[in-house]
């Protein structure tokens, strides 16, 4: 696979739905060996995660409330929320930089929507992303 | 039917529909996630979702390690695998499909305005996801410190976010956070 190839598959990927991960592995599988080579790779991606995690979920049930673990999973889950929001930012700075008169209001009413409201996020994405998709569409005219 | 295959059914219904939402990845749908485990279903409580994302981020693999947590807790090991099978499968199935015919249309200016329309809707349901999960963890100052700190690090340097979840639980366990 050419270093071109994989940043073309990992573009698209990246603005089709699903864990970008592994749609894109399943596309590298299915380009080498078809349906069973994309199941082997997605197999090969999720197995050990899938395990561990398993594990986790299990220990986190039995002992998840003995002595100082819980104090230890409420700062993992404060950490956590913190990288999310890191992400959502790192994310949002060169859209903002580029075009922050658009990027602005529509992330305010996705945020606003899914966030503070509880929409389901189909009447979010049914709402707001058309209207994205329209004036990006018209910006590239 | 009994009641097992029928929350199974459920799990399988609502991950694929979230398998073709998720635009951005896994973080982009925790807050539908969060609507349908927490305020829709009540299979667990806020605080539960909180520490299940913890130990999904905290954990090595994907992002959509989070479906398999929550499909565990809810019906157990058949859950964990028909939750993540459903989250994978249908994105996959689509992007095999696309990439198929992706070549004819790389230079559609219709793609680039799908790419760059939908990244702004992303951000701003991350965002979202980022605000369920800090007002579900952060129950007192200091945790809320944690939550700064931590994102000041993940976005101003390069360094593993793993260090920072490291040292989150390392300060949580002795219970100076509590």
């Amino acid at each position: 696979m050419t270093p071109d190839a994989f940043n073309e598959t990992f573009a698209l990927c990246q603005s089709l739905p699903g864990p970008n991960i592994v749609t894109m592995s399943a596309v590298i599988g299915s380009r080498f060996a078809g349906a069973p080579g994309a199941l082997a790779a997605v197999f090969g991606l999720l197995g050990a995660p899938v395990a561990i995690i398993l594990v986790l979920g299990v220990l986190y049930t039995r002992f998840g409330a003995v002595g100082a673990l819980p104090g230890a999973i409420l700062a993992l889950g404060a950490a956590a929320s913190g990288l999310v929001l890191a992400t959502a930012a790192k994310m949002a700075t060169p859209l903002i930089r580029d075009k922050p008169l658009i990027v602005i209001p529509i992330a305010a009413l996705a945020f606003v929507g899914a966030g503070l409201m509880r929409f389901p996020l189909i009447w979010v994405l049914l709402a707001v992303a058309p209207i994205s998709i329209v004036i990006a569409w018209r910006l590239t005219r | 039917m009994k009641a097992s295959e029928a929350i199974l059914g459920v799990l399988a219904a609502q991950f694929f529909g979230l398998s073709l939402m998720a635009f951005g990845g896994a973080n982009a749908v925790v807050p539908e996630l969060h609507r349908q485990a927490v305020d829709v279903h009540h299979w667990m409580s806020d605080r539960d979702f909180a520490s299940l994302f913890a130990i999904a981020q905290a954990a090595p693999g994907p992002n959509v390690m989070i479906s398999t947590l929550i499909g565990w807790k809810v019906a157990g090991l058949a859950g964990a695998l028909v939750a993540t099978l459903a989250m994978c499968a249908p994105a996959c199935v689509l992007a095999i499909f696309v990439a198929k015919i992706w070549d004819r249309y790389r230079d559609a200016p219709l793609r680039a305005a799908l790419a760059s329309g939908l990244a702004p809707v992303t951000v701003g349901l991350i965002a979202a996801s980022a605000y369920l999960l800090i007002r579900a963890a952060d129950a007192n100052v200091r945790l809320a410190a944690v939550t700064a700190a931590t994102a000041l690090v993940a976005y101003a340097t390069r360094l593993n976010p793993l260090w920072c979840l490291a040292a989150a639980a390392g300060l949580g366990l002795t219970g100076v956070l509590t």
